[in-house]
């Protein structure tokens, strides 16, 4: 759980029923939302369904995660909140803007810099993928270590110093 | 860390409490209505396609018409401001039942 945040004393009751109701929401809203485009890969969609899917879809992946978010604080869905609350995400959340910073970055090196064009499929993608992600973290550690973490340090001393007393 | 925790609501004298918790909800509401309706508005004008390489695939003649969704959708504050919006309701909601943010 971020630290950030806090549910309050007065823990919002939720019939199990309802929590079941919004799991499932929830669920259905990111998985559908992460895996449609399948359908627009392999059949194409209309220009109706088109305009209703930017319309509505990161405002409703928005609602999918603050569903989640909100369940969490409020100290429900122990499964999915002791996994997020897993102190193994530390460090990649500390990594994660670098990393998103950074993934463009990666992206332009690997991809403008082709000798040729490649053949897409599957196990390609899936590569690309898995040194896209690893490649922005490296780097993301290394920005960490030499800019963020000494700025954090030098940041805590200035407050430390000029803290009201 | 968590030492410095606040109540982040705001105190309000002069209006009851349940008034101003509605206006924020209004608000937040006619935004969150404003961003989608953007959204659809522009993508209906710019015959809009959400994934204009996927839709080319399937295309013969190869890229099909449309505006740049680039510069129309995905680099303009006003059609990326639900999720945003979102979080507005959540911390709303949050607070409502006496969470702190630090």
């Amino acid at each position: 759980m971020p630290a950030c945040v806090r549910a309050g004393v007065d823990r919002m009751r939720i019939a199990p029923a309802y929590r079941t109701v919004l799991y499932i929401l929830a669920l259905m809203i990111l998985g559908v939302l992460a895996f449609i485009t399948y359908t627009d890969l392999h059949y194409g969609w209309s220009q109706a369904f088109n305009i209703v899917f930017i319309g509505f879809n990161r405002t409703l992946w928005g609602i999918g995660l603050a569903i989640l978010v909100l369940m969490c604080v409020q100290r429900y869905w122990g499964v999915v909140r002791t996994a997020l609350e897993s102190p193994l995400w530390a460090p990649f959340a500390r990594l994660s803007y670098a990393a998103y910073l950074y993934h463009l970055v990666v992206l332009g090196i690997v991809y403008m810099s082709q000798q040729s064009n490649y053949t897409y499929q599957f196990a390609t993608a899936m590569y690309f993928f898995i040194g896209h992600t690893v490649g922005a973290y490296i780097i993301a550690f290394a920005h960490y270590m030499l800019f963020e973490k000494p700025l954090l340090n030098f940041e805590a001393m200035l407050l430390r110093r000029y803290a009201p007393q | 860390m968590d030492s410095h925790s606040y109540d982040m609501r705001l105190p309000h004298d002069s209006l009851p409490s349940s008034l101003t918790e509605l206006i924020g909800y209004v608000h937040v509401v006619c935004a969150l209505l404003a961003c989608i309706g953007s959204n659809l508005g522009i993508a209906w004008d710019n015959d809009l396609y959400a994934y204009p390489f996927l839709e080319a695939l399937h295309d013969p003649r190869g890229a099909p018409p449309g505006g740049d969704i680039m510069t129309l959708i995905y680099m303009k504050p006003w059609t990326r401001a639900g999720p945003y919006l979102v979080g507005f309701i959540s911390a709303y909601i949050t607070l409502d039942h006496g969470g702190t943010a630090a």
